[in-house]
């Protein structure tokens, strides 16, 4: 029988390891997703993985209930995502890493939805490649905006409260980070517009 | 750039959005009605923006989930069973915020000496001795304070209590009415015994049946690891692991012949139950669609098999 939310809270802090158990089971993947998204490889993703559930653990008593506890998660995440990724430039081993990075998700099977063809499938590929790789090439806190608000789908002010700054931030990031990613991948958002364009004519 | 566009062109990213007052994205669009060049600017960030649906979300490694909760039980089991010293009774708590504050006004008084006269330092050095027989009463207090705990508060005053779920008895658990409702359900699961009453159910000491992995579908396992019930006559003795995160069942079939009892044997094997999250179970990496668990082979409780299953947490 599945928890409610405010019942693994409770039990949570009354030290059931059953509702910890329960929180790690609902959200790890999604805690994994984001810690990977933004530190960009495995290892710290892990690291990041048992910090923010030992926090969970240790600082359930803190969370108020005025925020969702999903936010709340999401929160104790990006900053524990985005302090390994400071520690990490700062220890300059980014260089290191960037070479371990994880590029084994071009050899996953795609979605069929979009591959009609070998050819297509192909391009699809490449552009899949490219795609993932702009994202990665921005700045972690362009990056972080990016993965909450395309991809978590959350909105201005739930990722300000996650991020601790203003909408106004939030907003002037996200827009700086399309406008950088437009410039990486000019070839296909100009040939699209350029097809588009000819169709219309 | 005219002003008007730059303005504009700021506000594109809240456009596609839809982030902007109801004025200010008609005017948006309006200009965007009039002008080519921001109609540009506009359709290529629309386009970056659709263009995000071809990222490719980067997937755990296979069996890296199970793996991390083990991890994680760890650390956490680990920083439990570390004793919280500085916690006690309510009357060291009271005792040390005395000396707290004690501590204070001699920290305050020290600096008060350093900015003082050789006088005033000879007449704070006199006192000296009483700190030192502050701290000396403190330590006393304290020894003394852990020494009249009972376990109660000894336990407590360390971390949170960790509840494992092996706390509840299984066997209480079997009688409970959801469990009973349970046992009715049980029927679908294959491998179980069929047909059995709740008598027999509740108490079988010999169960005629036998449970084959071969029998079990969708089940990927390993005959080296993992030896078949077999037999006519047995008793399977379980328990509930809690060093996991699911609510393994570990058992092991004890057959005994009737006509000697020098030929027991132990077999590990599988006992089939619903998993709570049947489509997420991984075992070494392996994904399986299967609603069964393999299982280790410890054996702790006498509980038949029947009492093990009723006795899982559904």
């Amino acid at each position: 029988m599945e928890r409610t939310e405010a019942l693994l809270v409770a039990d949570l802090l009354e030290g059931d390891t059953t509702a910890l158990a329960s929180i790690v089971e609902k959200y790890g993947k999604l805690a994994y997703r984001l810690a990977i998204q933004i530190t960009k490889n495995h290892e710290d993703a892990n690291d990041v993985m048992q910090e923010t559930f030992l926090k969970v653990y240790e600082s359930i008593g803190s969370f108020r209930k005025e925020s969702a506890f999903e936010t709340w998660l999401y929160r104790i995440i990006v900053n524990q995502a985005l302090n390994t990724v400071k520690r990490r430039e700062r220890r300059r081993e980014s260089s290191f890493s960037d070479a371990n990075e994880i590029d084994l998700r071009f050899n996953l099977p795609g979605s069929s939805s979009y591959a009609n063809s070998p050819h297509d499938d192909v391009e699809k590929k490449e552009l899949q490649k490219w795609v993932t790789q702009a994202v990665d090439s921005l700045s972690a806190k362009h990056r972080t905006v990016v993965i909450l608000h395309e991809f978590e789908g959350l909105t201005h002010p739930q990722i300000a409260t996650i991020l601790n700054c203003s909408e106004g931030t939030v907003r002037s990031r996200l827009h700086y980070a399309r406008r950088k990613l437009r410039d990486l991948l000019k070839p296909y958002v100009d040939g699209v517009i350029r097809s588009r364009e000819k169709e219309r004519d | 750039m005219r002003l008007r566009c730059r303005s504009v062109q700021q506000h594109l990213s809240d456009y596609i959005d839809c982030g902007l007052s109801s004025r200010r994205n008609a005017m948006v669009k309006n200009h965007l009605r009039r002008c080519s060049a921001c109609r540009h600017e506009f359709e290529s960030l629309r386009r970056t923006t659709g263009l995000l649906s071809f990222y490719v979300e980067p997937e755990a490694p296979k069996g890296y989930h199970n793996r991390f909760w083990r991890e994680l039980q760890f650390t956490v089991e680990q920083a439990e069973s570390q004793p919280r010293w500085w916690t006690g009774t309510g009357l060291w708590r009271s005792v040390s915020s005395t000396g707290q504050g004690l501590l204070d006004w001699f920290a305050y008084s020290y600096r008060t000496l350093i900015g003082a006269s050789n006088q005033w330092l000879l007449k704070w050095g006199k006192s000296v001795p009483v700190y030192s027989f502050i701290l000396i009463g403190m330590s006393a207090l304290f020894i003394a304070d852990r020494l009249m705990q009972t376990p109660e508060e000894s336990r407590r005053s360390g971390a949170r209590q960790l509840r494992s779920p092996l706390e509840e008895d299984p066997v209480r658990l079997v009688l409970t009415q959801e469990n009973r409702e349970l046992i009715a359900k049980r029927e679908k699961v294959p491998g179980l015994p069929q047909g059995l009453s709740n008598q027999e159910r509740h108490a079988p000491k010999k169960v005629n049946h036998q449970l084959k992995l071969a029998d079990v579908p969708n089940q990927d396992w390993d005959s080296n690891d993992y030896a078949p019930f077999e037999g006519n006559s047995e008793t399977l003795r379980a328990q509930i692991d809690d060093s996991d995160v699911f609510p393994y069942l570990i058992a092991s079939a004890q057959l005994s012949n009737p006509d000697s009892a020098l030929t027991t044997r132990e077999f590990s094997g599988m006992v089939a139950i619903d998993s709570p999250f049947p489509d997420k179970f991984e075992r070494e990496g392996r994904q399986s669609n299967s609603s069964l668990r393999v299982l280790k082979h410890v054996a702790v409780r006498d509980l038949s098999l029947t009492e093990v299953y009723d006795s899982v947490k559904l």
